[in-house]
């Protein structure tokens, strides 16, 4: 059958097309990572550079801390993901399937957490985390982000219920269940790629949170992956590969829970429990 | 086979009875934590961004706190200000076609990512690798791309004849907008790419073999299933999109401050600017509130829009 | 006997517990953010300094953690204002009125005399900078003023002598420096470079031209008028090198210094830390790299980089260990250091001796350069200097790039300065 397969053909390279388009930056981000760091500005640019070395990432492994960076990353981000998600599955089905007031009125308010710049923010919230006592502990960061994700969290995960008939919820309360265990056995297990993305929402954004983390939280033993790489932008000098290299080595963890939970984006874990 | 109508109110007969009350505990209780968590952290810098704005302060000192005469004094300088005007002007460009960018390029990376290929995994999981950069890191590479006499872009417009000199990006206004909207949309693509391609995994495949049985086309299928089913994703994919637009300040101040000569100065350049350099923080903060209603009204724009369910 | 020897063993663990406890309770830890903590050999120096002065104070401990620059104010503001300042403040001088004006820094006056310290009489003359309402707020650790960086390689390629001395030779040396090497239509050496986006380093060059203009005024008079003869003979200068092709356009400082150092420019204005960039460059281009003074006819470009402070409202004997670490810091001893470790000029004259001046050869230029620095700040603008930079770097971006009436932009920025004055 040619006609399917010239439009594989097609879909093949229109895909790989997207991606060299779309990933060009991401690319010479590499290129620029492993040239060495007085030749930035060489031209005709190098698309294949002759001068390689990987002396900005041995700069990166070895000299700077790293692998303390990915480890206060990484506890700030899982706790973050914990927090979030839950908090925001349980919002996002209140609002799914109660329509008294007050709870549509909530899920608007959620959103205005989203509303003001950094600016604004970062004096007022320094202060409530001084008062609690937060100020150098990670738990301030796991709420700051925490507030942060939840709206986004609430609301996509409401259209998603949306799209899960009571019926299922109501069969498993007849047979017993209390409602909110037809909630976790049977709504959430169907609502995987809305979880999933979620999950990734919150990664993305707590791994790459900038202004919290430098603000509320001090010392390069706390440090996160932002900072750390923000360190390499001195006063009066900006060490270019390094901060290509550290950044290359920081994408790495969230692209391999990405990876993990891809799985998850399919159809069929959602739809299959729809058919009647 | 049945799908769940809209939800229905509850039944008049019940409201009193001590189940319905029950059920609205549940329900208040099911949203007490984000509730709780978002006002605890959120509640009191709005309250007090507001009442800052009607104060005249320089620097919000928490020792002090906010004494003085209330007043519309900030509103009404900020007004009169050609600057602020001409920030707005400019944030409202930025927004729309930073978000309209986003969203075009996700949605159609999602469509390709679902059909299915070999390798599919594979070019998922690239085709977001732009999300986790740090934004500043982002801006730093565009800043070079963008570089008249040696970035690559002017390179390569030159070596394909699309330009006939190199295009002078970040010393003229609108080029310089360009620049700064291409990293933007760099960076918030893959927001739309994962939202509108989980969002497609909960649309039943039945629905396309029955319009595919019915003699439509895949644009027909895509219009008349896809996009009603993908509705409320996209609607709050576009809030959170826009409300995230509005607040950007890493990518535009390191790869232009905000110019030249103001072009590429949003609110939220201008907000950071007047309360961390300036430290007019009362004026910063009316600034704010007018993103404030911005982002209100943007929401509830792509809300009610995209608000009838489709299940 | 048993028991005799137990209790004697244990009075002496109790003894030994009661001086550990003793000891332990007199540690203190003073708190000492800095931007400059991982700096490739400025932190080198702090870090010895603050060795010595732990070592001199046991029970003592700095804790010197590195903010990212970028962010450091914002986040000394922010501490500031919710209440939590450090304990030894580090800042960059340019971020030092709002502190003062809050009254946030603690009056050194007292202790400057009562110590009869060598800041009040062998400091860099941009001291004067960090007072404030007739109060001594700070204490300057780096004052600088600009020195021309310059290639002689490509010099001597261009068959150019020396470095230029005044802005006519400049403009001129930059046309010939500006060279298409290897014929392919391409620009591949720049004669000059300056920032020509909104970030900070605009305004910085024109100032300088400003300066050689007008070598005993200001970009303001004392009446708030603007200097408009000399502000427009800068724009001049800048306008024709722009004009000539002779910098390359869309650039910020981080840009500047990066053409310089691989040599994609001839020559850059910079600070004394353009040493820093020099040893970045790739070996060939670095032997060729060298330092002259300021092509601004002996009127040199300057001010102060960064201070020390001590926070308002700690307690006195926080407030003394800060003092004493102050102190140790203006000693002869650690002045000299700062040129042998961090490879600067120190604040204070007098403590560079021949042997260390030969050491690095661009000593003596820096050193030059700061006692004779004419600081950038105008007198009358002090407090409001960062509105009127961002203002004077869009004047300049719009006359200087885009070609705008000078006349017009001088009106403009007048009727903001007034704004301002007011």
């Amino acid at each position: 059958m040619p006609r399917r397969r010239l439009a594989t053909v097609l879909l093949y390279a229109l895909v790989i097309a997207t991606l060299v388009v779309l990933l060009f930056p991401f690319y010479w981000m590499v290129v620029s990572a492993i040239r060495p760091g007085n030749q930035l500005l060489s031209y005709p640019p190098q698309f294949f550079p002759k001068d390689v070395t990987f002396e900005a990432f041995q700069a990166v492994l070895r000299r700077s801390n790293i692998f303390t960076w990915f480890k206060n990353s990484t506890v700030v981000t899982a706790f973050t993901i914990l927090v979030a998600v839950p908090v925001s599955a349980l919002a996002g089905f209140a609002m799914s399937r109660f329509r008294y007031r007050g709870v549509q009125e909530a899920g608007y308010l959620l959103l205005t957490a989203r509303m003001l710049p950094a600016s604004l923010l970062i004096i007022p919230l320094y202060a409530i985390f001084a008062q609690l006592g937060l100020i150098n502990n990670f738990a301030s960061l796991v709420v700051a982000n925490t507030t942060f994700i939840v709206p986004f969290g609430a609301w996509m995960l409401k259209g998603f219920f949306d799209s899960i008939p009571r019926d299922l919820e109501h069969a498993a309360m007849i047979d017993g269940t209390t409602a909110f265990m037809a909630f976790v056995r049977v709504v959430v297990p169907l609502s995987l790629p809305g979880l999933a993305a979620t999950t990734i929402y919150c990664a993305i954004l707590t791994w790459g949170e900038f202004v919290f983390a430098s603000t509320l939280v001090s010392g390069e033993a706390r440090w996160t992956g932002p900072i750390g790489i923000a360190s390499f932008n001195q006063q009066y000098q900006l060490q270019w590969s390094e901060i290509m290299a550290a950044s290359l080595l920081f994408v790495v963890p969230v692209i391999l829970l990405f990876a993990f939970l891809e799985r998850y984006l399919v159809e069929g874990i959602a739809a299959g429990g729809v058919k009647q | 086979m049945t799908t769940a109508q809209t939800v229905p109110r509850a039944p008049r007969r019940r409201r009193f009875s001590r189940s319905a009350l029950r059920n609205r505990l549940y329900a208040y209780a099911l949203l007490a934590p984000a509730v709780v968590v978002v006002l605890l952290v959120i509640v009191y810098p709005l309250v007090m961004a507001a009442r800052l704005s009607l104060h005249d302060v320089g620097i919000f000192r928490v020792d002090r706190g906010l004494t003085g005469e209330m007043s519309f004094d900030n509103y009404e300088a900020m007004f009169r200000s050609r600057a602020f005007w001409k920030s707005l002007r400019i944030t409202l460009y930025y927004v729309f076609f930073g978000v309209l960018g986003s969203f075009a390029v996700g949605l159609f990376t999602a469509v390709l990512l679902n059909q299915p290929f070999r390798g599919r995994g594979l070019a998922r999981v690239l085709m977001v690798l732009p999300w986790p950069v740090p934004g500043v890191v982002a801006a730093t590479m565009f800043t070079w791309i963008f570089n008249s006499s040696f970035g690559v872009l002017n390179y390569l417009l030159l070596k394909s004849g699309i330009v006939a000199q190199p295009v002078q990006w970040f010393t003229k206004p609108v080029p310089a907008l360009v620049a700064v909207l291409v990293a933007t949309i760099w960076k918030g693509y893959p927001f739309f790419t994962i939202s509108i391609l989980a969002g497609m995994q909960s649309i039943p495949k039945e629905l396309y073999e029955a319009a595919r049985v019915d003699g439509a086309g895949p644009i027909q299928q895509f219009r008349f299933i896809t996009i009603p089913a993908l509705r409320s994703v996209i609607g709050i994919s576009l809030v959170v999109a826009t409300l995230w637009q509005f607040r950007v300040f890493d990518i535009i101040f390191v790869m232009t401050g905000g110019g030249p000569t103001g072009a590429t100065e949003t609110l939220a350049i201008q907000i950071y600017r007047e309360a961390f350099q300036y430290f007019e923080m009362s004026y910063a903060a009316a600034v704010g509130m007018v993103t404030l209603a911005l982002s209100v009204i943007s929401t509830f724009f792509y809300l009610r829009l995209t608000s009838r369910s489709f299940y | 006997m048993k028991q005799r020897r137990l209790i004697r063993t244990l009075a002496a663990a109790l003894a030994a517990l009661t001086i550990v406890a003793a000891a332990s309770a007199q540690t203190i830890t003073l708190d000492m953010p800095s931007w400059q903590a991982t700096e490739p050999g400025t932190s080198d120096w702090w870090n010895a300094l603050i060795a010595e002065f732990e070592a001199q104070h046991p029970g003592v401990d700095i804790v010197f953690t590195h903010e990212p620059f970028a962010s450091y104010n914002d986040k000394m503001v922010t501490r500031f204002a919710a209440g939590n300042p450090p304990d030894i403040l580090h800042l960059p001088a340019a971020n030092f009125m709002i502190y003062a004006q809050e009254g946030w820094l603690a009056p050194l006056d007292e202790r400057l005399a009562a110590s009869n310290s060598p800041v009040l009489n062998e400091w860099t003359p941009v001291q004067s900078g960090c007072e404030y309402e007739g109060q001594t707020l700070c204490v300057i650790v780096l004052g600088y003023g600009y020195v021309l960086g310059w290639n002689e390689a490509a010099f001597q390629e261009a068959g150019l002598s020396g470095p230029p001395t005044n802005s006519a030779e400049l403009i001129e040396y930059a046309k010939r420096l500006t060279v298409d090497k290897d014929g392919d239509g391409t620009i591949d050496q720049y004669g000059f470079v300056f920032p020509t986006v909104t970030h900070s380093g605009v305004e910085t060059h024109t100032t300088a031209f400003l300066f050689e203009a007008d070598p005993d005024g200001h970009w303001v008079d004392d009446q708030g008028r603007i200097n408009r003869d000399a502000a427009k003979a800068a724009w001049a200068v800048l306008r024709q090198l722009v004009e000539d092709g002779s910098v390359p356009l869309g650039l910020d400082n981080n840009g500047k210094r990066q053409y310089f150092v691989e040599g994609r420019s001839a020559m850059m204005f910079e600070g004394p830390w353009i040493q820093g960039n020099i040893d970045s460059a790739a070996p060939e281009i670095r032997a060729g790299l060298r330092v002259a003074p300021l092509p601004t006819s002996g009127v040199i470009y300057g001010g102060a980089s960064n201070v020390l402070a001590i926070p308002a409202g700690l307690s006195p004997e926080r407030e003394q260990l800060a003092w004493e670490f102050i102190e140790l810091f203006t000693s002869q001893e650690w002045q000299s250091k700062y040129a042998t470790i961090a490879g600067q000029p120190p604040a204070r004259a007098g403590v560079l001796t021949e042997e260390i001046l030969e050491q690095n050869p661009n000593m003596r230029q820096y050193v030059v350069a700061a006692d004779t620095a004419k600081d950038y700040i105008p007198p009358l603008l002090a407090e409001d200097y960062t509105r009127f930079r961002d203002l004077a770097i869009e004047a300049t971006l719009a006359v200087v790039v885009q070609g705008a009436d000078a006349d017009a932009e001088l009106d403009r920025l007048q009727a903001e300065v007034d704004r301002i004055l007011r």
